[in-house]
């Protein structure tokens, strides 16, 4: 027979694991979305800011495939969608699923709070590029989670 | 298990008293231990709700779950090497996990398996079946691995001899 200590110690970790705290996950996503935004702004700046003065420089990229003035979009995704597919990599499935399941909430307050810390930096931003930025991070962010979750669900060493 | 995979406690409950008792026999038998099977039982529901989300529905859920089952019996007995099997194993470990109404064993593998004695079957399982090395099984049969060598190459000439395999093609 299975010892009911056992038992309860299986079902308690179980349910512990189906239901993580909300703030624990915030606080996770938001520190690999701090190492993520290090890492992408070290290789594309986000409104002329940039982190470190590295050679590869992704907005020239972008610019020869949409044009100076659409490059935003390339650059507002890449700086989420890079965000949001760490976070689906390194966070466990029932984390993920938590994210997901407040999909909406989860990629429009990032988005928000990133441009709330470049404003920061730079009170002065043209609404054209905002809206184009604001455009291009929202679907990096949404097509970011989708595919980490495919990706989570298929790969077992990612788990 | 789609339920599960969702998030549902309710639905894990479900699975788990369906399949909890049967795992624990599986260990039980292959440990003759109560508390390394309570132990395995513990590794094998956490490993089963990690991997929850990698499950197909193409597959039986009860096929899934033995498959977990005797990869964490083999990773547990290679971290403690503390046991050794006190009785040879059954034709079909698999029947712990199945529902009667839907064993149906493989019929080629029940005969040609029947020909050969309980010895040669228990060796070719641990060395097939649970992947063991024969270094591993000569530690747990107390047996040279040269001669266990020379046992496996001198059984699967017979299931060859048996089947009419001769270099490899069908007569």
């Amino acid at each position: 027979m299975i010892d009911k200590n056992i038992e309860n110690k299986i079902k308690s970790t179980v349910y512990q694991r189906l239901n993580p705290k909300p703030h624990f996950i915030a606080l996770k996503f938001l520190v690999i979305h701090l190492f993520s935004a290090v890492l992408t702004l070290s290789v594309c700046p986000q409104f002329g800011k940039k982190m470190f003065n590295l050679n590869i420089d992704l907005m020239d990229f972008f610019m020869k495939i949409t044009g100076p003035k659409y490059c935003l979009l390339l650059c507002g995704a890449f700086f989420i969608g890079t965000s949001l597919f760490i976070n689906s990599i390194l966070m466990n499935y029932d984390e993920l699923r938590t994210i997901r399941s407040h999909r909406h909430l989860t990629v429009i307050m990032l988005v928000l709070l990133s441009f709330g810390s470049f404003l920061m930096f730079d009170p002065i931003l043209f609404l054209e590029s905002t809206m184009l930025w604001f455009a291009g991070a929202l679907a990096g962010g949404y097509l970011s989670l989708e595919f980490g979750d495919f990706l989570k669900r298929k790969i077992a060493f990612l788990n | 298990m789609e339920l599960y995979i969702s998030g549902s406690f309710e639905a894990f409950n479900v699975l788990y008293e369906r399949y909890a008792n049967k795992s624990y026999q599986y260990f039980a038998k292959k440990t003759q231990n109560n508390e390394d099977a309570n132990e395995l039982i513990q590794l094998l529901f956490l490993k089963m709700h990690s991997s929850k989300h990698l499950f197909q529905n193409k597959y039986k859920f009860e096929q899934w779950l033995f498959v977990i089952a005797r990869t964490v019996f083999i990773d547990f007995y290679r971290r403690n090497k503390k046991f050794s099997y006190h009785e040879p194993l059954s034709d079909n470990e698999f029947q712990y996990f199945q529902e009667p109404s839907t064993f149906n064993a493989d019929k080629n593998e029940v005969e040609h398996l029947d020909a050969l004695s309980e010895k040669e079957k228990e060796i070719l399982k641990l060395r097939y079946e649970d992947e063991l090395s024969f270094k591993e099984i000569s530690e747990l049969l107390s047996q040279s691995e040269v001669s266990l060598r020379k046992f496996v190459s001198r059984t699967i000439s017979k299931i060859k001899a048996k089947h009419g395999f001769s270099n490899g093609v069908s007569k």
